[in-house]
């Protein structure tokens, strides 16, 4: 099967990852293998030095992107690598059909919830803004019985 | 929702009572015995069984195991696990998910079997396929009523509910009677049965309690108001009836008052026919914050005698003042500008420091609003004042004072001032309570009787309860301000791309990656039902969007 080794440059939770492309092998798997955990296995030219950067593969058989979790080298010519699924690069196309609600977004927001998510320090500011205008002048008033 | 419906028993009822059980009598038995003596090892808390519903027609010869074992019939077994069913807790969607579990057992029956004159239902431990229950009819008769009555619980619940489906009456084909035979599920469908029946009340405390019930929804949501006015001016006023008269003097005139009332040109035995006392004539003497209107100049005249002293006069009772607009916009844009986290006072002169509602002003969903407005009608003849606090244009707040000081002219006068200090410094002082207040009254005695012949010097006080009327109101600020506390944020860098601001909003992924900007994002739900992941896949991609995710 082919495999494709990529320098994953994207965090974890990022759902179109960064891939720098590194190079494209040859390899199988034993008769045991897990679509989701596969073990791969690479005979010949495969160096470990060369591929260093490796973090990420992909295999178009099972149309799965994959975190490289190890690589081994088994003996001269035989490289096992160990890879665990990352099923948001995986089903990126179909999960950006899918819908849901936003509980805390970067851009997706509406500030006026109180979630609890701003912190304020203890002391507060103390405003003061005066009106327009006011009483400005004082007067005596005498008030008699009759016209 | 339910996350699993526990079911304990089916049974094949028909007209004639042949089969019919009393789930009454099962429940005890069951309840105690079932899950744990009969020897049934819980799965998933005991949330799985698997039923068997068997079909069969005409002879084909003998059936040496199942539900039918030794019958000469023609089976068609089928299974259904009991597993989740994606319904939520209302007793329809109960009802519609043995409606499809029946329909399922036709559509799963070979063509060549649909006429059904025979009918089993058998329940098993899915793990062991150990019988728990198993009944069958004998061949179906025509023109009878049948029906299949479960028995079941949901999520665990401590009540059984008992559902009867409701089947066809058979029809006799060629001497034989079928389930509306030839039946086709896809073309008849299945005749819903009756509602779910509670069947027991084993330990739920709050029987005979109705079940909560859905509801609500049906606002208006019109969500209209009508704005409050400031309303106008009283008209009627004392100084068109002639009984009185208001003077604004200066201070020679009334210098040359007093002297002409102490002086010998005053013809006191004249004025004995009219007033014990000439003093008496002059109903008050104070000091206004504001000049009065001043209509022209006339005599004064005490007791009707002409003093041949001239001042002016005033024809207007009350008076409105527009001391502005205050405009008070969010300063966060979130819910820190609202209450409880930003607090408004407002200091309203010969009244005091009142507080006002932040909520009543600032309005998320308008930022062009967001203004204080206050206005004061003034009552000259007493000094009685009514403070109006618009915000955004109604009249929300209305506060009560006054801003007539009081002069003295006689002992009793001076009394009577005195005693009205005495009362407001009872007031500002009022939380000291009866310890304190002999001191503090103490204290406002002897600044008063400093100032008998003057406006009292007493010291401003500044309650948030009121408390600056008349003479402390006159030393006080004669602008009204607005005090504001507001929070001061602590806002990390980047914090809006780490954990991301609150939302709440339904979203497609697509559209906030090409419409709205990408970014950090955390989903309180998403369905992602039409991945074509593996069930781990997508517990964690559920897992992943909960948590959060770079979009």
């Amino acid at each position: 099967m082919t495999i494709g080794l990529y320098y994953n440059k994207s965090d974890k939770r990022r759902l179109n990852k960064e891939l720098e492309t590194i190079a494209t092998y040859n390899g199988y798997m034993k008769n045991e293998s897990s679509i989701l955990e596969p073990v791969i296995y690479i005979e010949g030219a495969f160096n470990i030095g060369n591929n260093i950067n490796a973090n990420y593969l992909y295999l178009p058989d099972y149309r799965r992107y994959y975190y490289i979790t190890d690589i081994i080298q088994v003996r001269a010519n035989l490289v096992q690598i160990m890879a665990t699924v990352d099923p948001l690069m995986s089903f990126k196309d179909e999960l950006k059909e899918c819908s849901g609600i936003v509980r805390r977004g970067q851009n997706v927001k509406n500030m006026y919830l109180d979630d609890g998510s701003f912190k304020i320090y203890q002391n507060k500011k103390l405003l003061t803004q005066p009106f327009d205008s006011g009483f400005t002048t004082e007067n005596f008033i005498l008030t008699m019985a009759g016209g | 929702m339910i996350t699993a419906l526990e079911l304990y028993d089916c049974e094949i009822l028909n007209g004639n009572g042949d089969y019919i059980e009393d789930f009454t009598l099962k429940v005890p038995v069951l309840d105690k015995q079932l899950p744990h003596a009969a020897g049934i090892t819980p799965y998933n808390n005991f949330l799985t069984l698997s039923a068997e519903v068997a079909g069969a027609i005409g002879y084909s010869g003998v059936v040496t195991e199942g539900i039918f074992g030794g019958r000469n019939v023609n089976v068609n077994g089928f299974w259904k696990e009991l597993n989740t069913p994606n319904i939520t807790l209302i007793p329809q969607y109960v009802k519609e998910w043995f409606n499809s579990f029946w329909n399922e057992v036709y559509g799963n029956i070979a063509v060549n079997s649909k006429y059904l004159n025979v009918v089993g239902v058998q329940l098993r431990e899915k793990a062991t396929q150990r019988i728990i229950s198993s009944n069958r009819l004998s061949w179906t008769t025509a023109n009878q009523h049948y029906a299949v009555n479960f028995l079941y619980k949901i999520n665990g619940s401590d009540n059984f509910y008992q559902y009867t489906l409701d089947l066809y009456e058979p029809q006799s084909y060629g001497g034989a009677a079928f389930f509306n035979g030839p039946y086709d599920p896809v073309t008849t469908g299945f005749v819903p049965g009756g509602t779910p029946t509670k069947y027991d009340n084993v330990t739920n405390p709050y029987l005979p309690v109705e079940d909560s019930q859905p509801g609500g929804g049906t606002g208006t949501f019109s969500g209209t108001s009508t704005p409050i006015p400031v309303p106008n001016l009283p008209t009627l006023s004392a100084l068109s009836t002639g009984f009185i008269s208001i003077y604004a003097p200066s201070n020679a005139q009334l210098e040359s008052l007093c002297n002409y009332l102490w002086s010998n040109a005053f013809d006191l035995n004249s004025f004995k026919k009219i007033f014990a006392n000439p003093i008496d004539t002059i109903m008050g003497f104070s000091i206004v914050p504001f000049a009065p209107e001043i209509a022209g100049n006339k005599e004064v005249k005490v007791g009707n005698i002409g003093t041949g002293i001239n001042m002016s006069y005033v024809t207007k009772q009350h008076y409105e003042f527009d001391f502005g607009t205050v405009r008070v916009p969010e300063e966060y844009g979130s819910y820190l500008d609202y209450e409880p986290y930003v607090n408004f006072e407002l200091y309203l002169p010969y009244i005091g420091i009142v507080k006002i509602d932040v909520d009543d002003i600032r309005k998320n969903y308008d930022a062009r609003i967001g203004t204080i407005q206050v206005k004061y009608h003034v009552d000259i003849l007493s000094g009685a004042l009514v403070a109006y606090v618009i915000c955004n244009g109604t009249c929300v707040y209305q506060y009560s004072g006054s801003c007539l000081v009081q002069l003295p002219l006689t002992g009793s006068s001076y009394n009577s001032m005195y005693q009205s200090i005495i009362n407001v410094a009872s007031t500002v002082i009022g939380g000291i309570a009866s310890g304190g207040l002999k001191g503090g009254v103490g204290a406002v005695l002897g600044n008063a009787g400093n100032v008998a012949s003057n406006v009292s010097n007493m010291k401003p006080n500044i309650s948030r309860s009121g408390g600056m009327g008349s003479t402390c109101g006159l030393m006080g600020v004669q602008t009204p301000y607005l005090i504001i506390n507001q929070p001061i944020i602590a806002n990390a860098g980047w914090q809006n791309a780490f954990i991301g601001y609150p939302a709440h909003i339904t979203r497609k992924i697509g559209t906030i990656i090409d419409e709205e900007g990408g970014g950090y994002a955390e989903f309180e739900k998403i369905y992602i039902d039409n991945v074509p992941c593996t069930d781990k896949e997508k517990q964690e991609l559920l897992s992943l969007f909960a948590e959060g995710v770079i979009l």
